[in-house]
């Protein structure tokens, strides 16, 4: 909630903007105690009965001269789609990689569909398990007999040598033999988990990352320095962990993290269509940027609330249809 | 009392072949009286398994000692779980979801797998047929590598037999799964 104050003809009207806004720098909202000191100064000038015009101040100027310092944390709100009835919104702090130290920069409103769930830790086995085996493929393979290079002749005659029968030298008996039930072939053990269990998979391990602080929301990716150092005595000072992975709306990182997380494997970057479960799980710390969080939570509470029993990953692949 | 040592240096020098000393050594502990003579000094060759060398070390710790024969093991290289493809393992896994078009599965992006492969999975009959299907029925020298049409010939007439003359259903879960 921010508001302004507007002087317009000596008398003071204040106006509430509802619009989602991160002030930067010095400026920061007035509260209700200054707002209230101010109308009592003003109305002691006005005592003597001096017949002086109140001068208009252009907004800028005001808001300038009265406002000194940051009392940061500043409350951001947000609009929250299909916000269930009688849940309340998560919040997480709003942080800044500009600065070694935590800084907090404001708080925001986190979906409840999407960050408050019930952590079915089942469902993120699943998809877990389905990550690892649905592009593998066993390509164990034994020639059969008929599949052996060799004669076919019978080795020595059934009777009169005293040796034991036998008709094939490729006979899975013997040495060398073929084999009987080997593997066979590329075996591909593709399967495609259920839209369903997949986004809420989603939901459920998002939920799990906040809910043992291993969330955290900056405003942009922003460093000072492409050093490597910085970042690791960054992540050190805030406990987040040795492994951190960063996310933005964005395809192209900003150059300076880019560099910084270039020689240190366990920080990566990735964009908000690359997140996965399995990712999640593997890196410590989540990091998101406001721009990423905003699109996560519009396509995971969409496709809660789509009406179509049958989503494109949910039909099978025809047979013959080679992608 | 007569050592090893001592005795190849009275019958002259230490350069001279094993057969010399091991026969000096033989005489002088022949002759040296029994009784007097402590195991410890035994000449070598007098004791039992002369020559071999245990490679299970008795004493100590280890079961070897470092400057035996190596076993025959690779030496233990911890993998760099934090290497690019693991590090980046499954994200694409969700870009239908997360993305912005939902038509592109994320099996789209299995490049370790065939592309003939991608999607599909079925028993070996129907993966062969799905590879000649692909690959065509006549053999193709370009295909050698990937594709051997007599040999998938042969084998998908013997399994078409097999599934639907001697089981007894060709939906049969074994059969299925085979």
């Amino acid at each position: 909630m921010l508001r302004q104050i507007c002087t317009t003809g000596g008398v003071l009207s204040s106006t509430s903007c509802n619009s989602f806004r991160i002030l930067s720098g010095n400026v920061i909202p007035r509260s209700a105690s200054r707002f209230n000191s101010l109308v009592d100064s003003f109305t002691l000038k006005k005592e003597p009965k001096i017949e002086v015009p109140v001068p208009v101040v252009p907004e800028e100027e005001v808001d300038n001269a009265l406002i000194t310092k940051s009392p940061l944390p500043l409350i951001t709100s947000r609009e929250l789609k299909y916000l269930p009835y009688g849940r309340t919104a998560r919040q997480a702090w709003v942080e800044s990689l500009d600065t070694l130290e935590e800084r907090k920069l404001g708080l925001v409103d986190l979906h409840p569909d999407v960050f408050g769930t019930f952590p079915r830790i089942e469902l993120i086995n699943t998809n877990v398990k389905w990550q690892q085996d649905y592009k593998k493929v066993n390509w164990a393979w034994l020639p059969r007999r008929s599949e052996l290079a060799g004669s076919q002749r019978k080795p020595w005659p059934q009777k009169g040598t005293g040796r034991a029968r036998h008709g094939h030298r490729k006979s899975p008996l013997w040495y060398g033999g073929g084999k009987a039930h080997g593997p066979r072939g590329p075996k591909s053990l593709y399967y495609m988990l259920p839209f369903d269990k997949r986004l809420h998979g989603l939901c459920s391990t998002l939920s799990v990352k906040l809910a043992q602080d291993d969330l955290k929301i900056v405003d942009t990716l922003d460093i000072p320095t492409d050093d490597p150092k910085y970042l690791e005595d960054l992540v050190d000072q805030r406990k987040w962990g040795v492994s951190v992975l960063y996310v933005d709306d964005s395809d192209i990182a900003p150059k300076n993290l880019a560099l910084a997380t270039d020689t240190i494997g366990h920080m990566n970057i990735m964009p908000v269509y690359g997140l996965n479960v399995f990712s999640m799980l593997k890196h410590e710390t989540l990091v998101l940027t406001l721009a990423a969080l905003n699109k996560i939570e519009d396509k995971l509470i969409f496709h809660l609330n789509r009406h179509n029993p049958f989503p494109p990953t949910a039909q099978k692949i025809p047979y013959g249809k080679f992608i | 009392m007569f050592s090893v040592t001592s005795i190849t240096s009275s019958c002259g020098s230490t350069l001279l072949n094993a057969f010399k000393a091991s026969a000096c050594a033989l005489s002088a502990a022949f002759t040296t009286p029994v009784r007097y003579r402590y195991h410890e000094d035994k000449p070598a060759i007098l004791q039992r398994r002369w020559g071999y060398e245990d490679k299970v070390a008795f004493r100590g710790l280890l079961p070897r000692v470092q400057t035996s024969k190596k076993l025959p093991m690779p030496p233990y290289v911890p993998k760099n779980s934090w290497a690019e493809r693991r590090a980046l393992f499954g994200q694409n896994d969700y870009v239908d979801i997360l993305g912005d078009d939902e038509s592109i599965l994320p099996i789209k992006f299995a490049y370790g797998v065939p592309s003939w492969l991608r999607g599909f999975r079925g028993s070996e009959y129907q993966m062969l047929l799905r590879k000649r299907a692909v690959f065509g029925r006549l053999t193709d020298p370009k295909n050698d590598l990937v594709y051997n049409a007599f040999f998938v010939r042969k084998r998908l007439k013997f399994l078409y037999r097999r599934i639907n003359r001697k089981t007894k259903h060709f939906m049969d879960i074994k059969v299925m799964h085979r």
